[in-house]
C-alpha cells in the first residue's frame, strides 16, 4: 500500500459478508498499524456500527457531512477498543439519492488526508449506491460466496466496475465450506477464481464464531480460536502489502490446480 | 454465390457497430442491441455485412450482463461468462472459455459456426436452431461442467441439428 488509498469492498448479491468483512478487515489494518476509517455507504440500511457495536455513539452521520450540516470530525467516530479505527456511519432515516457519487469522491479525498486506509462498506445491488460507493475508491475487493448466483452477480460487478476505472479488482470467497467441496457438493475455490479470472486476496471458512462475535457487536477477528478470523488476519496483512502466502489454509482443490498450473497432471 | 453481388452493394448496413466500437464492447451493450436488434429483421441488410467478411476482436473477458453483436465474425480473447452473449453475424470464436450464450450466424448466415477453447455454455444458437446442454438432475454445481469440456471443441448446424464435435477432429473419429 503506497500512500492512502480508499477500497470499497462490494460484491452485488447482498448477504455474503461485505459489512462483517468491512469490519473485520478494518480492525485488522488498525491493528497493524494503519490509521483506518470505515465508511458505510449503506444509506437507509446502515449496520456497520451496528456490527462494530458503535451504534449508540452516533450524533452525525455521512449525509449530514455531505450536507455541510456538521464538519467530518464531528461525525466520525472513534472505536471504543482499537487505536486508530474510525467510523463515519450511513443515514438511517434517508436513502441512497442523499449522495452523489461525486460529493462521495470528494468526501473519500477528504478522508485520506487524515487516513492510512478508507475501507467503504457497499450496499447490495447495482444502482445509484453501488455508484456512491465506487465513486471515491481507488481499489476494489469483491466478496462472493461459492455459489453460483453470487459469481454470477460478482462477475457482472467486476465488468461494471471496469467501467468505472476500477479494472482489476481483488477477490474474497467467503463462507467456504470445505466438507460441502470436498463432498462436490459446493464450487471450491479455484473455481470461482476460475470463473472469475482476478486476483484472490483469500477465502474465509464459514464459522458460526463469526455470526456469535457479531451479534455481540465485537469483531470476530480477534478471536484466537476461530479459522475466520485466521484467515481475516492474513487477508489484512496482504490489504497492507505484506506476501501471505494463501496455501497456508488451501483448502482441498487448490493444490490440484497448481498442479496443473505446474504442469504435473490433471488434479 | 449471391454474397459478391451483395458485398459490392454495400460495404456497411444500418444500424451495424462501426469496427471503432469494438473498444467498448459491453460499455454500453443495451444501446448497441437496440441498435442491431432492430436490423436483425432485415435480412437482406445483414447478408451484406457478412459478405464483408469483417471480424471484430474482442481483448477481454466478457461478464455477466455484457453483449457484443456484430454483423461479421467476433474473435474473444479471454472468457464469454454465464449471463454474457456473443451474437454474431459469422462465426463466434472464443479464445478461453464459453459459459455464456454463443449466437453464430445470426442472420441465417450458412455453414456459421462456434468455436471455443472450453465449451462449456448451456446453450448455444446457429442461425435459426438453438441447443441447449442436457438438464442434469438436481443441477450439479461446477465441477460436472469441468469435466465435461476436455478440448477445444466446434459447433455448428448438421442437418439442422448443432452438433458438437472436438476441434480439430481426433485421428480416425468419423466426421
Ligand atoms: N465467514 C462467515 N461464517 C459464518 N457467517 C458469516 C461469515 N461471513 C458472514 N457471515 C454472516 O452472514 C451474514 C451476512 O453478512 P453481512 O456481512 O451482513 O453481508 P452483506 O453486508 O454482504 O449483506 C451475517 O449474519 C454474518 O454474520
Ligand atoms: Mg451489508
Amino acid at each position: 500500500m503506497d500512500g492512502p488509498t480508499a477500497i470499497v469492498i462490494t460484491s452485488g448479491k447482498g448477504g455474503v459478508g461485505k459489512t462483517t468483512l468491512t469490519a473485520n478487515l478494518g480492525t485488522g489494518l488498525a491493528l497493524l498499524g494503519k490509521r483506518t476509517v470505515l465508511v458505510d455507504a449503506d444509506i437507509g440500511l446502515r449496520n456497520l456500527d451496528v456490527v462494530l457495536g458503535l451504534e449508540n455513539r452516533i450524533v452525525f452521520d455521512i449525509v449530514d457531512v455531505v450536507d455541510g450540516f456538521c464538519r467530518l470530525k464531528q461525525a466520525l467516530i472513534k472505536d471504543k477498543r482499537f487505536e486508530g479505527l474510525h467510523l463515519l456511519p450511513a443515514a438511517q432515516t434517508k436513502d441512497k439519492s442523499a449522495v452523489s457519487p461525486e460529493q462521495m469522491e470528494r468526501l473519500c479525498k477528504e478522508l485520506k488526508q487524515e487516513f492510512d486506509v478508507v475501507l467503504i462498506d457497499s450496499p447490495a445491488g447495482i444502482e445509484q449506491g453501488f455508484r456512491n460507493a465506487v465513486a471515491g475508491a481507488d481499489a476494489a475487493v469483491i466478496v462472493t460466496t461459492p455459489d453460483v448466483a453470487a459469481v454470477r452477480d460478482a462477475d457482472r460487478i467486476i465488468g461494471l466496475l471496469e467501467a468505472e476505472g476500477l479494472g482489476e479488482p481483488r477477490l474474497v470467497v467467503n463462507r467456504v465450506r470445505t466438507d460441502l467441496v470436498r463432498r462436490g457438493e459446493m464450487m471450491d475455490v479455484d473455481d470461482v477464481v476460475d470463473i472469475l479470472a482476478v486476483d484472490l486476496l483469500g477465502f474465509v471458512p464459514e464459522d458460526e464464531r463469526v455470526v456469535i462475535a457479531t451479534n455481540r457487536g465485537e469483531p470476530a477477528i480477534m478471536r484466537q480460536d476461530s479459522p475466520a478470523a485466521q484467515a481475516m488476519r492474513d487477508i489484512s496483512r496482504r490489504l497492507a502489502g505484506e506476501a501471505v502466502p494463501l496455501a497456508e489454509t488451501a483448502p482441498p482443490g487448490f493444490w490440484s490446480r497448481l498442479r496443473r498450473v505446474l504442469g504435473l497432471g490433471a488434479g | 454465390m449471391n454474397l459478391r453481388v451483395v458485398r459490392s452493394r454495400r460495404r456497411q448496413p444500418a444500424g451495424a457497430r462501426p469496427p471503432g466500437d469494438a473498444g467498448e464492447a459491453g460499455g454500453t451493450p443495451s444501446a448497441g442491441a437496440s441498435r442491431t436488434g432492430q436490423a436483425a429483421g432485415q435480412a437482406g441488410t445483414f447478408e451484406a455485412a457478412w459478405a464483408d467478411e469483417r471480424t471484430l476482436l474482442v481483448r477481454k473477458t466478457l461478464r455477466c450482463g455484457q453483449e457484443v453483436r456484430y454483423p461479421g465474425n467476433v474473435v474473444v480473447l479471454g472468457d464469454v461468462n454465464a449471463g454474457a452473449r456473443v451474437v454474431a453475424g459469422g462465426d463466434v470464436i472464443v479464445v478461453g472459455a464459453l459459459r455464456g450464450l454463443a449466437h453464430a450466424g445470426a442472420m441465417d448466415t450458412p455453414g456459421a459456426v462456434v468455436y471455443a477453447h472450453r465449451l462449456q455454455a448451456t446453450q448455444l444458437r446457429i442461425g435459426p436452431t438453438v441447443a441447449r446442454s442436457p438438464d442434469r438432475p438436481g443441477g450439479a454445481p461446477d465441477a460436472d461442467r469441468r469435466s465435461a469440456a476436455q478440448g477445444p471443441e466446434i459447433a455448428r448446424l448438421r442437418d439442422g441439428m448443432v452438433v458438437i464435435e472436438p476441434f480439430p477432429a481426433p485421428p480416425g473419429g468419423g466426421g
